[in-house]
């Protein structure tokens, strides 16, 4: 297989993904009793009323019908109207909000990394040592906090009695109020990133070609940060990629909980308020920045290991 | 003269809270620029004295006791960082599997130029790259500027092996230690490599030490041959004398299960009853006895290693037969 | 993306030669697993049990203790914004925490299992589209397509007509409004069970002893309980102690956000989320829930280690 029909193969697979992801986001959405007119309505709309509302948002099509013309004004960029702020473009509305979510999760992304790397390499170095057993028990408790949880107690701690940080509000990412936000996010990325790296780090040292670098005489820094070290990244690239989804989901719950103004608050919004074009449009969004950070770790993981690349 | 001295070396490794004695005072020398072959079983504590002497013993192992010295220095109390000078730059290991001794992520020249830039540091670019293509050639290597852009995995298993085998040349090392080099390989491919190594010692004057359980292949090789059984050397002797007249048993079982020249060439006929002792649970006195045809009450008692002529041997029956 | 797939059985792999006897008393010599375990089994006993030892109902509003203080006059942990007793709240929160566990484990044991067996034992298009499944479920946005779910559901419970919404209607007056929660459950957690046992499905059945069993005319039947069943006993326990923080954490993020557990039912999220309105004035109202949740998730989390670790014939014992 050459590695343009790989990559080929990877486009495809990407679409099927993003496909199934609308599949389901319109079943949901449309399969969905109630009436998103009428609950916002200041008082009960007439027949007439009402059939003309489903007319102008498109609603009295066969589903069918909906279905595809949804997807191929989504293709070409046309989102609709959101039905929860007046009259303005779903597009309008995400971009709006994609910046402090996207800029929370890559922060959260990167620190779990330069975080996390160089305390499993420490961990692995020390293989069994008291810092050892203290890492893993402190990422056994980074894992199981929920964000839901840190949140809240970090700004207790952080905000109400200290009173160093803001307790809600976004004012950018460089500001006060992403610290918490972006800590809370980076707990699990730090304690899964650090405990893949201890454990493909052990198995590098333990390598045949680890021993051929140390029987030349390398100096261990050489052989650790130069060659070893490369090879233990390889498993971690695919937990990054993993971990994209699990952060795009924690980042809806901390977004509500520190009052962040970004895609996550806004999604549970429109999914309080039935706002479905919003819903749709920032479902999809989540699932195709999801798609894309898997394609990047596939061509960071063939980068890192030239026999994904040939093979 | 005595390069390389090993004298009553002693390994124990950790199983279970218990020390378990692999390598039970082995003493041998190696001379400058001469070959030695060490035969023996899986387990007979041949790969271990070749790590202990490189101190490369995995974490759960630790020298005992004993002293190998190299030009009358002593290896076993030099400070970590001083090893490391002499890994490469004078001992230099090769591996039996080039496929997992080689790193997967780096090319041929990436990994030749690591042991350039620690043992022989060259000003320019290009006269790096010109030494790795020298070494590439002296393997034998064709094409090697084509094999020195590639990776591990790109690479056929002999010439993989090759490849394993530059880097280890690179530091310019007086002794080479070949651990199993061609068991992985084709037995047409274990002659060349064999042959390679045995080139390399001539046109550098460079002492080999390649341990094996495959006596076939040290017959051409070898100036001398050690044999190690349960941790323990049974005979030490010239290659010639040894493939004549073994003296201990345990040799002559050897020399017996390789198939004679005419016949079909295959590994390791398993001619010798039995398996070799678990080194927890060694037999008292001789540990070979229990394989052993000609074993007697005598072997009661440990026999220890004498000199007769130009070969040490360890058995209470040598020299009567 | 065989790539990730590949990092997932590495790192959830367990080699299965120990018999269960092993098993239990290494688990026993792991101390913080045991511990843990223990208490477990204590909070689910009191949970359970709050009726008989708690005086007060979890609904029971009283206007004349309202944000009391933990430790005082009004109960052990306080009472919230409406005077109703934490203590009782909680408990119920834990119940609910409990029920949502045991289905996910369910769903894991009655539906993954089973398909990750018949993917991996009979292979062709059942395996093809199994795993393309998977994939494609990897890489969705989970929680938010679990908030879609549920919001689905719940608004067939409340407003839905037609026979899907009252056959939903019936199920929620059975699982005290846990419906949505576990039609997500459904959904969800069956993949990374199918994925492990396949896989390690496969590599059993490509063992000698199983070609052997084959050749001699074992039956499917016979063949997938002695042999693959059997040597998949480590990663599906494995498996399920590792999930079912997750299956919690979802029914609390669900609750929390409006689409699990209706109010007055207090669920553990949903205590989270109402205490931290007045995160300023009564920290310990959002405190309380935030702890016991992420306590009982950090002692499945060393369960699971210490199960990990003692059917791990590869580490050493201790600890």
């Amino acid at each position: 297989m050459s590695a343009n029909g790989t990559i080929a193969r990877r486009v495809g697979r990407t679409g099927v993904v993003l496909l199934v992801v609308y599949a389901i986001t319109f079943v949901c959405v449309r399969l969905t009793p109630g009436n998103p007119f009428a609950a916002r309505a200041p008082r009960a709309l007439s027949p007439d009323q009402q059939a003309r509302l489903e007319r102008q948002f498109g609603l009295d099509d066969p589903w069918p019908v909906q279905f595809v013309r949804y997807l191929f004004r989504a293709l070409s960029g046309d989102f609709g109207v959101s039905y929860a702020h007046q009259g303005e473009d779903v597009v309008d509305v995400i971009v709006a909000r994609a910046w402090p979510t996207m800029s929370l999760v890559g922060a959260a992304l990167l620190v779990g990394l330069v975080v996390g790397v160089p305390l499993g390499v420490a961990a692995a170095l020390r293989n069994d040592s008291w810092f050892d057993h203290l890492l893993s028990g402190v990422s056994t408790l980074g894992v199981a906090i929920p964000v839901f949880v840190a949140t809240p107690v970090l700004v207790i701690v952080l905000s109400v009695y200290a009173g160093w940080l803001p307790a809600q509000g976004w004012d950018g990412l460089i500001s006060t109020t992403a610290i918490i936000p972006i800590v809370v996010l980076a707990l699990e990325p730090i304690a899964v990133t650090a405990r893949f790296t201890r454990a493909s780090m052990i198995e590098v040292l333990r390598s045949d070609h680890h021993r051929t670098a140390r029987a030349r005489g390398l100096a261990r820094r050489t052989v650790v940060f130069r060659f070893a070290l490369r090879n233990g990244l390889v498993p971690v690239t695919t937990i990054t990629g993993l971990q994209v989804a699990g952060l795009l989901g924690s980042v809806v719950l901390v977004e509500s909980a520190y009052n962040v103004p970004g895609l996550g608050k806004e999604f549970l919004a429109a999914i309080t308020a039935r706002d479905y074009p919003v819903v749709m449009a920032a479902t999809l969004i989540f699932a195709a920045v999801i798609v894309v950070a898997n394609l990047l770790v596939d061509v960071a993981y063939a980068r890192l290991d030239p026999r994904i690349r040939s093979a | 003269m005595d390069q390389l001295v090993v004298s009553d070396l002693v390994v124990e490794f950790a199983r279970a809270g218990h020390r378990v004695p692999v390598v039970r005072g082995v003493s041998f020398t190696l001379e400058r620029g001469r070959r030695v072959a060490v035969v023996g079983e899986s387990g007979s504590g041949k790969s271990v004295t070749a790590l202990a002497v490189t101190r490369l013993l995995p974490p759960t192992a630790s020298i005992r006791s004993g002293s190998i010295s190299l030009d009358g220095s002593d290896l076993l109390g030099l400070p970590e960082r001083s090893m490391e000078d002499i890994r490469g730059g004078r001992v230099a290991m090769v591996f039996q599997d080039a496929l997992t001794a080689l790193d997967p992520l780096f090319t041929i020249e990436q990994q030749i130029q690591a042991v350039l830039d620690r043992h022989a540091p060259r000003a320019s670019r290009q006269a790096r790259h010109d030494e790795c293509l020298e070494l590439m050639r002296a393997v034998g290597i064709s094409d090697p500027e084509r094999r020195l852009r590639a990776y591990p995995h790109e690479l056929s298993g002999g010439m993989r092996q090759r490849a394993l085998i530059a880097t280890a040349l690179a530091g310019d090392p007086e002794v080479l230690i070949a651990d199993e080099p061609t068991t992985a390989l084709d037995v047409t491919v274990q002659a060349q490599i064999v042959d390679l190594l045995r080139r390399l010692s001539d046109e550098r004057g460079m002492a080999v030490i390649l341990i094996t359980h495959d006596l076939g292949v040290v017959a051409d090789f070898a100036d001398r041959v050690v044999v190690m059984y349960a941790g323990r050397i049974v005979e030490d002797a010239p290659a010639d004398e040894l493939f004549e007249s073994p003296a201990h048993p345990y040799s002559a079982a050897l020399l017996d299960s390789l198939p004679s020249l005419d016949g079909p060439r295959m590994r390791r006929l398993p001619s010798i009853g039995g398996a070799p002792p678990d080194p927890a649970a060694l037999p008292a006195g001789c540990s070979f006895a229990p394989r052993c045809a000609r074993a007697t009450g005598e072997c009661d008692s440990e026999p220890v290693l004498v000199t007769i002529g130009a070969r040490r041997v360890a058995c209470h029956h040598a020299g009567t037969a | 993306m065989s790539s990730i797939e590949s990092a997932g059985l590495s790192a959830g792999r367990v080699p299965a030669t120990l018999a269960p006897i092993e098993i239990a008393r290494r688990f026993s010599h792991r101390r913080i697993a045991l511990v843990s375990a223990a208490l477990l089994v204590l909070i689910v006993v009191l949970a359970f049990s709050s009726d008989l030892w708690l005086t007060r109902d979890y609904a029971d509003q009283d206007p004349l203790v309202r944000n009391q203080p933990p430790l005082g006059d009004a109960g052990l942990l306080g009472t919230d914004q409406l005077g109703r007793d934490l203590l009782a709240r909680l408990m119920f929160g834990i119940r609910l925490s409990v029920a949502a566990a045991a289905f996910g484990v369910l769903v894991q044991l009655a539906v993954g299992v089973p398909l990750g067996l018949l993917a991996g034992y009979r292979g062709g298009w059942i395996d093809s589209v199994a795993m393309r499944s998977v994939d494609v479920m990897l890489a969705v946005p989970g929680l938010l397509i679990a908030l879609l779910i549920g919001m689905n559901i719940k608004e067939q419970v409340a407003s839905g007509s037609g026979a899907v919404a009252d056959v939903l209607r019936s199920i929620d007056r059975l699982t005290a409004g846990l419906t949505p929660v576990f039609v997500v459950l459904v959904v969800f957690f069956w993949v990374s069970m199918a994925r492990i046992v396949r896989g390690e499905t496969r590599v059993v059945m490509a063992r000698d002893f199983v070609r052997a069993a084959r050749g001699l005319g074992a039956g499917p039947f016979r063949i997938v309980v002695h042999h693959v069943l059997r040597n998949c006993i480590a990663p599906i326990t494995v498996s399920v102690a590792l999930l079912i923080p997750v299956t919690m954490l979802t029914e609390a993020a669900m609750s929390l956000v409006g689409v699990g557990v209706d109010p007055p039912r207090p669920s553990l999220g949903v205590m989270i989320y109402e205490g931290a309105q007045q995160i300023n004035s009564f920290p310990y109202q959002t405190l309380v829930p935030s702890i016991t949740f992420a306590a009982v998730v950090l002692l499945v989390g060393f369960v699971g280690d210490g199960l990990r670790a003692a059917l791990d014939p590869t580490t050493e014992q201790g600890r």
